[in-house]
């Protein structure tokens, strides 16, 4: 039986990052048929890119258990699929591909049960899933409700793919290449499509209380470096 | 047209921005704070000078900044309050469980008992069922046992005591006449039925001459 020795450095092979190096190491080993050391590498892929997972799934479904199976989708499909992953290609834009997939699935799914079954109201929602460690004072939680509630509901109403530049560029601070990578898109695009998102954000969170005041503070932080 | 019409307003925009005595448009300004080159033909440094200089655009680079940051902040606390670290590492043990299964190296499969609560059920209520099924023998096996010694007939006396009349015995002894005779007898008692309801299913009924002649 031939060994197999994932961590031999390959000759001309481009700079590649970390987690790249990883899954190339998984798909090494899972050629070679040593399926615990590839699960094993893998686990390590999984502790780096989980929680960058977890949020961008969260910006689009908002439920913390369907972020939760769309996250295990992801990873598993990732995982099934590593043999045909293509080293020149950065592992975290190919597996933010499959994530994005994974969530737009998830969504028309829901879009279209959605139509035939009564949801609960917001209010049970947030009641039944948001229950942080430490609760605030009441003002405070409303405040932040309805704050939260209002920036959700505006990146909701943006168009699929606006959405989605907005969240991995913005949110999630992907440059415009790397995003445009994600979403097999042109980078002009992409710029086009985040420049639109932004536009709709401000038009649609305009005079939010909470932006007026983070308004005023940066106005009299202004004032004080002016005055400087 | 439409090309040349954009391709004026790039130069535009280019003469402006390198002037500085006009405004950056609102695109450029995120260009520019997000680190990438603006398009349009114009230099990040153009961009950045005009910035430095105009009081009014460097406002509105500012609000939006203000802005942008206000809405990473706001996302990032909602994810943070609502998926928790001890949530991540249990989702993070599941898919770990599921990849390892993809691999072929999870343990064997499980199966489940149907129904799942069936055996626990049992279990627990077992020993009362037991003791109801032994006393229900013990009961059963008592009144056997009585049943051999106690003489149950009812006794004619207490008809006769309440009005209705002494039940006539026959005395005679059977007459032995043979089976066919009988049946016949009972045959032609019925040929003429009085009860006229049960004529018709008499009728469908067929007569034992008619079976015993195809049978013969």
């Amino acid at each position: 039986m031939a060994t197999c020795v994932p961590g031999t450095p390959r000759v001309s092979r481009p700079r590649v990052e970390a987690d790249t190096e990883f899954a190339a190491e998984v798909k090494a080993l899972l050629a070679c048929g040593d399926n615990a050391a590839a699960c094993a590498r893998f686990g390590k892929v999984v502790d780096q890119h989980q929680r960058r997972a977890a949020r961008i799934a969260y910006h689009y479904l908002r439920d913390p258990g369907e972020v939760d199976d769309a996250v295990q989708d992801a990873f598993l499909k990732a995982f099934v699929h590593l043999p045909s992953f293509r080293e020149e290609l950065f592992f975290e834009l190919w597996f933010t591909r499959i994530l994005v997939n994974c969530c737009l699935d998830r969504l028309k799914v829901r879009n279209r049960r959605g139509r035939w079954l009564v949801q609960a109201s917001d209010d049970d929602r947030v009641r039944a899933e948001r229950q942080p460690a430490v609760e605030p004072s009441p003002e405070t939680a409303l405040l932040r409700r309805e704050r939260r509630a209002g920036l959700e509901a505006a990146i909701d109403r943006l168009p699929a793919r606006q959405r989605s530049v907005v969240i991995l560029s913005h949110l999630e601070g992907h440059s415009t290449r790397e995003v445009a990578g994600m979403l097999d898109l042109k980078e002009a695009t992409v710029r086009v499509h985040l420049f639109r998102a932004v536009r709709s954000l401000r038009r649609l969170l305009w005079g939010a209380r909470w932006l007026v005041e983070g308004r005023g503070e940066r106005v009299s932080r202004l004032a004080g470096a002016g005055r400087d | 047209m439409a090309s040349t019409l954009r391709a004026l307003g790039r130069r535009l925009f280019a003469m402006r921005a390198g002037l500085g005595g006009h405004h950056v448009p609102d695109h450029a300004l995120l260009d520019l704070l997000r680190g990438s080159a603006p398009g349009d033909g114009v230099s990040r440094e153009a961009t950045e000078a005009h910035v430095n200089a105009c009081l009014s655009c460097a406002d509105r680079l500012a609000e939006l900044t203000t802005f942008l940051d206000a809405i990473t902040e706001e996302s990032a606390a909602a994810f943070d309050d609502t998926v928790s670290t001890a949530r991540l590492a249990i989702v993070r043990d599941r898919i770990m469980r599921h990849v390892e299964r993809a691999a072929g190296q999870g343990r064997a499969a499980r199966i489940l008992r149907f129904p799942v609560f069936a055996r626990p059920a049992l279990a627990a209520v077992g020993r009362v069922h037991r003791w109801i099924g032994a006393a229900a023998v013990a009961g059963v096996l008592t009144g056997i046992a009585i049943g051999q010694f106690v003489h149950l007939h009812a006794d004619p006396e207490p008809l006769t005591a309440r009005g209705v009349g002494p039940v006539r015995v026959s005395t005679e002894a059977p007459t032995t006449t043979s089976d066919e005779q009988l049946m016949q007898e009972l045959e032609l008692a019925l040929t003429s039925p009085r009860v006229s309801a049960l004529v018709a299913l008499d009728e469908m009924t067929p007569l034992l001459r008619e079976v015993s002649i195809n049978v013969r």
